[in-house]
């Protein structure tokens, strides 16, 4: 056996058996007979069961604290899903429905438990690519357009097979775009919840917007507190919000690392660790725990002039949400080319720590987060948004080429493309588009994303595969 | 030295065969299920046409869909690349190679050199593809290779929606039902497909010279749409087929490589 | 000029961009401005020599320019609009004042400023719900408009002003809605392809001349016989349907429409304004309040509510509810909508169209069997 694959065994074999104690203690708490009837209740819970086919697909290849930061931020999700499966099971009175861009750490404050609902969509075809079509397949056939965006058929499909746990609550809001903003019309009719909206206005970049949108979250505690037992805890908000800079800390310092060439950590370490942390469980110590320990192994591979894969070819800056259905590309890409993907556009962000001193500063903080953060930033606002953030990361992280996950049905960047392939040619960026849907592999399957990686670098990039 | 060059595409076959800067003889064949069966085909028609056997090839190199299924090439190239070099060594000024082949197109933009700048190309959708003109010639009961001289007698303008084939053909029906003149149909047909093609090249940017290849360069009328829709001179390759284009680059690789 | 007549002259005003009314009005030293949505007050773009035009690109064919920076996958009205600017037939606009009404047509404003960089242009920051909060953002952001609008073009945005611009738009209203009540009538003596013809020249020439042509027209169609000739009496929901073809496809097929609730419709389009309140406030609050438009996150209820008693007003038989592809926003609400119609006892039909008039003899295949499932 080669010593590569003995230590993605050994880092596998560690980290499943972690992941797997975690799970065996939820069922004994939860009792095997109810985890069988919920299971039942909501079948997506054998699709999470397999995370560790996800981790395994993460790690192959890699070496050294790359392959093990993997790992810790996969074992770290474990135990935040098993969190929130504690919630589904144990805290159903306390439970709220919430969209992928609502600040959690509010609802956390006010002692709720918060459950975000594209979540699931999201994590699924990670595990296992197929695993929403039938979702998706149950929105359509609802009658919601084709064009839709898969993520809100997704996760409209769920509520229409009554998959989604009963809560006390819906919090929603106009972001990131019409169709996930439209699609918590039919979840509502199919919920029968009482549903909260969030107004986030187009120019978010001004004190006006800021102090309407902090309005908005005030006005959001006191709809929860009128309609659920939840209580805002300010002492509280305020240590998440400390909890939340801390872990930012860390990361302004990992982004810094992974700036010089070549980069000590890539990939996941940096994309997926932020994704879960910053919007599914910020404020919560054990995230800041994950990042501290990221960045410690990311700084000794520094200091050793150790890079996270052997051969680092090219840099590359993924932007639009990753494609989740393959959304193993960059250990693919790591071992076929040498590329490593150093920064992507629902990472990156310019948003300032939140001042805790007082009340509105923390909501203004909050609000930041939410209209200044990924994806908001660039779906909601101006081109202009889209566009300098891309130039900046280009020029800041030493970027050779910028892949964009062409998902066909978010018609706002397709929008912006156009725009996007002559200003790259102006500025002599090789772009590459890749044309695929989101969610739905029968669309584009895992090869036809290869195929059209495959012509980018052998035309444009003229690489030569490495050897295996 | 005699090399050889095989594009393997998903409708048809082709194979040329190079001896220093000349073709010495090519040929086309309807695909086979396997591509590998489509290769050994042409390349035995096109043997036979020269009179060569197997043996005689220094190098083939394959391209097209179904490139990895070839076994007897020593090197595969990708038809970005074998389309950019057959029209370039044709015909050193181009710089945009528009290429509609049966079931995809694309647009290839090269610098001085040869070399490919950017790319384009749409393999999914049928519309802006000669899947989109055997289609309606079905639809219209004519020859798919009188298409070309049928809608030069137009003599009314019409406009089709060129979103979607399926579309498209429902159009043609109530044309047709409405007593629409068959040639004035068929140009418009022609202009839709060009209007799709013309707006996958220009994501690209165009220049000039721009050099239609593949089997629906033959089509008189769609050629005539691309300049027409361009606003821009288009050139045929000079004295070769535009549908082995794939295979003589693939060839002109095959002459590098051995 | 007969009832007729005035018709054929209006639909060769509507099929250009730049019509003959709007071009002389230009040459006269007035400034057409552009808007493309329902939340851009008409008022504040009739202000001192400004003239609303609602931007439309009529007889469009292909969008092949269009597409390529706006992609296949978005709205065919949008598409057509950066079609016809990249073709220069908008050139004769003094600027463009869109709202955050929808992502495809805040793509379109960032690909016309790409493109084109208008001489002027402003999104107003719409919000999607309603609430004093809300209220008082949008207020903020007519005057921001209003501002700019002084600036730029040198106008008079006082009070004074904008009591006028009330006053004017409500007597063109009155006007309107004094020929949309006739078709409350068991036989209204006018369809609904004439009336769609009446609405978009209302919203594309200025308004002196529009007046002028109503009155011509309240008096000929007193005159007018009565429409018989149909099988069933039709209420189109919607979008921007700014063509009378597709109302006219619908007509060719025995429905008469008789209520036009869409963006470009005289429901609940033709909102009388308060001329005793404070201008700014009323404008604000009537267009963010009345407007009715799917982007308003939380009001479908309302929305459904508000079409099923239209539909009881105006005695229809069955409602065409319709979108065009890839419009996400529609494109939900259409199925629910055509849902709770169902559930309400009225016969709901879901239309999905291209904002180009194509694919005619689909949607005649469509209505025809929606209304012999009417049993009409």
């Amino acid at each position: 056996m080669k010593p590569s694959l003995i230590g993605d065994l050994a880092v596998y074999g560690k980290y499943s058996l972690v992941n797997w104690m975690k799970i065996i203690i939820l069922v004994v708490r939860h009792g095997p007979f109810d985890v069988i009837r919920d299971i039942r209740r909501y079948p997506w819970i054998l699709v999470l069961l397999q995370v560790n086919s996800l981790m395994w697909r993460f790690i192959r290849g890699r070496t050294g604290r790359y392959r093990e930061a993997t790992a810790v931020v996969m074992s770290d999700i474990v135990s935040s899903v098993i969190r929130m499966m504690e919630d589904v099971f144990f805290r159903g009175n306390r439970l709220v429905i919430h969209e992928d861009m609502v600040p959690p750490e509010i609802m956390r404050a006010m002692g709720l438990a918060p459950f975000m609902t594209e979540l699931m969509g999201i994590l699924m075809p990670m595990i296992k690519p197929h695993s929403v079509e039938n979702y998706i397949d149950a929105s359509e056939n609802e009658g919601i357009p084709p064009d839709i965006c898969s993520l809100p058929k997704s996760t409209m499909g769920l509520a229409l097979k009554g998959h989604l746990p009963p809560a006390l609550a819906v919090v929603t809001s106009n972001l990131p775009c019409d169709g996930g903003m439209s699609s918590y019309m039919l979840i509502e009719k199919k919920l029968k919840l009482p549903v909260f909206r969030l107004d986030i206005p187009y120019n978010f970049d001004t004190d006006r917007a800021v102090k309407y949108f902090a309005g908005e979250l005030r006005r959001m505690i006191d709809w929860l507190e009128a309609h659920t037992p939840g209580r805002m805890d300010w002492e509280r908000l305020r240590e998440i919000c400390e909890e939340r800079n801390k872990m930012l800390e860390y990361e302004l310092e990992l982004w810094d690392m992974i700036r010089i060439r070549p980069a000590p950590l890539a990939g996941e370490p940096v994309w997926l660790s932020h994704m879960w942390n910053f919007n599914v469980t910020p404020g919560s110590p054990a995230s800041t725990r994950i990042y501290k320990r990221i960045t410690e192994m990311g700084r000794k591979n520094l200091e050793e002039g150790v890079s996270s894969i052997k051969d680092e070819r090219y840099r590359a800056l993924l932007w639009n949400p990753p494609m989740i259905h393959f959304i193993d590309i960059y250990n693919w890409a790591e071992k076929t080319y040498g590329i490593s993907l150093i920064m992507d556009s629902m990472t990156f962000n310019r948003i300032p720590m939140i001042d805790t001193g007082t009340q509105d500063s923390m909501l203004e903080g909050l609000g930041r987060t939410i209209m200044a953060g990924p994806m908001a930033r660039h779906t909601r606002g101006p081109a202009k948004n889209y566009l300098d953030d891309i130039f900046h990361i280009h020029k800041h992280f030493d970027i050779d080429m910028v892949w964009v996950a062409g998902h066909i049905g978010c018609k706002n960047t397709q929008a912006l493309n156009g725009m996007l392939r002559e200003l790259c040619r102006r500025e002599s960026i090789p772009l590459l588009i890749i044309n695929y849907d989101l969610s739905d592999p029968r669309i584009v399957s895992r090869e036809g994303i290869i195929e059209q990686i495959d012509h980018f670098m052998e035309n444009i990039m003229k690489a030569e595969k490495m050897a295996s | 030295m005699i090399v050889a060059g095989c594009d393997v595409g998903s409708l048809t076959a082709k194979a040329v065969i190079m001896e220093e800067e000349n073709i010495i003889s090519q040929a086309v064949v309807l695909a086979k299920t396997r591509p590998s069966e489509s290769a050994g085909d042409v390349m035995e028609k096109a043997l036979k046409k020269a009179g060569l056997s197997r043996g005689d090839i220094r190098f083939a190199v394959g391209t097209g869909y179904g490139k990895d299924q070839v076994s007897f090439v020593q090197r595969v190239e990708s038809e970005i690349s074998c389309h950019a070099k057959g029209a370039w060594w044709n015909r050193p000024a181009v710089r945009t190679v528009i290429d509609i082949g049966g079931q995809d197109a694309k647009a290839i933009q090269l610098d001085d050199k040869g070399k490919v700048v950017r790319y384009i190309y749409n393999d999914k959708c049928a519309s802006g593809t000669g899947r989109f003109l055997e289609v309606m010639a079905e639809a219209m009961e004519v020859d798919l290779e009188k298409m070309g001289d049928i809608g030069k007698q137009a003599k009314e303008r019409i406009t089709i929606s060129n979103q979607c084939v399926i579309f498209a053909e429902t159009e043609v029906v109530s044309l047709i039902n409405e007593g629409k003149d068959v040639s004035a149909i068929i140009n418009a047909l022609h202009r839709a497909m060009a209007g799709r093609v013309v707006s996958l090249a220009r994501s690209i940017g165009v220049e000039t010279d721009v050099v239609m290849t593949g089997g629906v360069a033959k089509n008189s009328g769609v050629f005539d749409a691309l300049a027409d829709c361009l606003n821009l001179p288009v050139n045929h390759l000079d004295g070769i087929d535009p549908q082995i284009n794939g295979a003589v680059g693939a060839a002109l690789f095959a002459r590098e490589y051995a | 000029m007969t009832f007729d007549d005035r018709q054929t002259r209006l639909q060769d005003i509507i099929d250009e961009p730049l019509n003959t009314w709007l071009d002389q009005a230009v040459a006269d030293g007035n400034v057409p401005i552009g808007y493309t949505c329902s939340y851009v007050p008409r008022a504040l773009l009739s202000l001192d020599g400004l003239i609303p035009v609602r931007v439309r690109a009529p007889g469009a064919a292909g969008t092949e320019i269009a597409e390529i920076y706006l992609s296949n996958v978005t709205c065919s009205y949008s598409r057509s609009l950066l079609e016809f600017a990249m073709d220069d037939r908008y050139d004769f606009l003094g600027g463009w004042v869109f709202a955050a009404g929808c992502d495809h047509i805040r793509r379109l404003l960032d690909n016309l400023d790409y493109l084109i960089s208008p001489d002027f242009s402003h999104m107003i920051d719409a919000p999607h719900r309603k609430g004093d909060a809300a209220l008082d953002w949008y207020i903020k952001e007519l005057d921001i408009l209003l501002e700019k609008l002084a600036d730029h073009f040198g106008i008079d945005t006082g009070e004074e002003a904008l009591n006028a611009a009330v006053i004017n738009q409500n007597r063109l209203h009155r006007s309107l809605k004094e020929i949309a009540d006739l078709r409350k009538q068991k036989q209204p003596p006018i369809s609904g392809t004439e009336f769609q013809r009446i609405m978009m020249a209302s919203l594309t020439v200025p308004a002196g001349d529009m007046e002028k042509a109503l009155r011509e027209i309240k008096d000929s169609v007193a005159r007018r016989e009565k429409q018989t000739d149909f099988r069933a009496r039709l209420m189109v929901v919607g979008g921007n349907i700014d063509d009378t073809d597709f109302i006219h496809t619908i007509e060719s097929t025995g429905g008469l429409v008789v209520a036009d609730r869409f963006c470009t419709g005289s429901l609940p389009g033709l909102v009388m304004l308060d001329e005793s309140n404070d201008p700014l406030t009323e404008i604000a609050q009537k267009t963010l309040l009345e407007t009715s438009c799917p982007r308003m996150m939380e009001d479908f209820q309302d929305r459904l509510g508000s079409i099923i008693d239209t539909a009881r007003e105006y005695d229809v038989d069955g409602v065409i509810v319709e979108h065009i592809k890839f419009c996400d926003i529609w494109g939900i609400e259409t199925g629910l909508l055509v849902d709770g119609l169902r559930e309400a006892g009225l016969p709901a039909l879901r239309l999905e169209r291209d904002y180009r008039q194509t694919g005619e003899g689909q949607l005649r295949t469509r209505i025809q069997a929606f209304l012999e499932r009417m049993n009409k």
